[in-house]
């Protein structure tokens, strides 16, 4: 029975892993097409194996302990981080049924994990005991938890449109129709809250390094970088994985008639995570940075109003159709 | 066996929230007792509201608290010499609040002390609906305790009312961006000669 568990888990955490070594390699390839060069290419076939490679080289590394730091919690940040950006994979449903755990309260443990995640960074910013890190670490944990608010609203207008916290019946409730069509300008909200959240471009201040000394992991070398490393990515990952389920379907077809359902489920929602990787590796490529003072303003000043007023139309709506779901 | 193990950190994580020389690790410790607690409720299949107690307290009040102490620049304090002064004082207290506690879970709960002879407790498993724990939440807060509801969102309201006032400050010397004024500007109207 325990084997069996144990089996289970490394089953979906190994695909996941491997998800993100070949993320970071799409990455480079896409940008490299992008900016009109050819990217990895040396190491496997057409550089297939380039992510092994790079692990590899930061797992030999030399990990520099900084002699001011305060080593348990040093060590414990990158940890902490790579564990919660895998933990909150066990609500995903990747098919029917075909899920670790499937609780009633999904989104809200997938809210949890998400705001159990600001600790890695603030640990790794305080623990460095550097000024750098310290301020990118505040930085960073600012920005996450004020994109978190409306991440929230949003998800609860997803909630009440399908009468449940569970995302396999979340799925369900979109057999007739995707909630991206109704909610299109959520649909967009969230995909530019999650850029947000995962710290990533147009809202990436901790890569920074020219204008603000990087962020909270400045003072990370070797494995320690490779953790916070693979913990973004696995994050992206996650939150291409919850936008996919909440408003494209998650593992439903396109349309549910014969050349579509060929497909097997999960080959479906495994597309739909991979656009929107392209996605986020489109978003790198051809935004500018935005500035921190910008950064909140849109967060609190634009997306807060607009999805807390959305939040309510989509319950009149519902209201006074009498569509609510039991 | 685990509701155990939890409950040993949980208490000397909250042990160490108080002995702990530095303020930012008696912060981190705190966060490990929310952590640990609802975990505990978890076990205890209350499910929604330990859930919630991760998001509100660990993820938006444990943060702050943070922030703040870590701003502060308080070093590591001294605390052998209060330590005794505070000590019967605060046994003291500590001694009404557990004896509260075991009062209360004597009447309400299981009896464990030989005080009464009521034998008879009740069976709390009857007494709830076999409803989800949101459900039950919900209809007991917007049907019985609906005003109390509507109090604490006014009272949510007029606190946060009150940071923006004491906040917010008009100065004309300070420089504010205008989204729509730099995208309104066009070349005809910013763009002249000066003879």
């Amino acid at each position: 029975m325990l084997v069996l568990t144990i089996l289970k888990i490394l089953s979906v955490v190994v695909i996941v892993l491997i998800g993100v070594a070949y993320f970071t390699l799409a990455e480079r390839k896409i940008m490299g097409t992008i900016q009109r060069r050819k990217g990895p290419n040396v190491v496997g076939f057409q550089g297939l194996l380039q992510p092994l490679a790079d692990g590899l080289k930061l797992f030999v590394k030399e990990s520099i302990l900084p002699s001011n730091a305060n080593k348990t919690l040093f060590i414990l940040a990158p940890m902490l981080t790579f564990g919660l950006s895998l933990i909150g994979w066990v609500v995903i449903p990747f098919g029917e049924s075909l899920v670790l755990a499937d609780i009633n309260v999904g989104i809200l443990y997938l809210l949890a994990v998400s705001a159990l995640g600001v600790y890695g960074i603030i640990l790794a910013g305080w623990s460095s005991n550097s000024k750098y890190a310290f301020l990118g670490a505040l930085r960073s944990a600012a920005q996450m938890v004020s994109y978190e608010v409306s991440i929230g609203f949003i998800l609860i207008t997803v909630v009440l449109c399908s009468g449940s916290f569970n995302l396999s019946s979340i799925v369900l409730a979109q057999e007739k129709v995707w909630f991206c069509v109704p909610h299109l300008p959520m649909f967009v909200l969230f995909f530019i809250s999650a850029l947000a959240e995962t710290n990533r471009h147009p809202f990436d201040l901790p890569e920074a390094e020219a204008e603000l000394v990087s962020g909270y992991n400045v003072e990370y070398s070797a494995m320690g970088f490779a953790l916070f490393f693979l913990g973004e990515y696995a994050n992206m990952l996650l939150m291409s994985a919850l936008t996919a389920i909440l408003f494209l379907g998650g593992w439903l077809p396109l349309l549910d008639i014969f050349p579509f359902t060929i497909i097997p489920n999960s080959v479906w929602f495994g597309l739909k995570i991979g656009g929107f990787v392209v996605l986020f590796i489109v978003m790198r490529a051809c935004l500018p940075r935005f500035r921190y003072d910008q950064l909140m303003s849109l967060g609190w000043k634009v997306f807060l109003p607009f999805s807390l007023g959305w939040l309510i139309l989509t319950a009149s709506v519902l209201m006074s159709f009498n569509w609510l779901p039991n | 066996m685990l509701f155990l193990l939890l409950s040993i950190v949980l208490i000397i994580s909250a042990i160490l929230v108080i002995s702990a020389q530095n303020p930012v690790h008696s912060v981190f410790f705190l966060v490990l007792v929310f952590l640990t607690s609802a975990f505990s409720l978890f076990l205890l299949e209350i499910e929604f509201v330990s859930l919630l107690f991760v998001l509100v307290y660990v993820g938006a009040i444990a943060v702050l608290f943070l922030f703040v102490v870590m701003m502060l620049d308080i070093k590591v304090t001294k605390q052998e010499k209060d330590f005794m002064i505070y000590l019967p004082m605060g046994s003291f207290l500590g001694l009404i609040f557990f004896l509260e506690i075991f009062l209360t879970l004597q009447e309400n709960f299981v009896p464990f002390l030989p005080l009464s002879g009521r034998e008879l407790y009740i069976n709390w498993l009857n007494c709830i609906d076999s409803l989800t724990n949101i459900k039950v939440l919900g209809q007991l807060l917007y049907t019985y305790y609906f005003p109390f509801f509507l109090i604490a969102g006014i009272v949510l309201l007029v606190a946060m009312v009150g940071a923006i006032v004491l906040t917010l400050n008009f100065t004309q010397k300070a420089k504010h961006q205008f989204v729509f004024r730099q995208i309104l500007r066009e070349k005809k109207n910013s763009i002249y000669l000066i003879k």
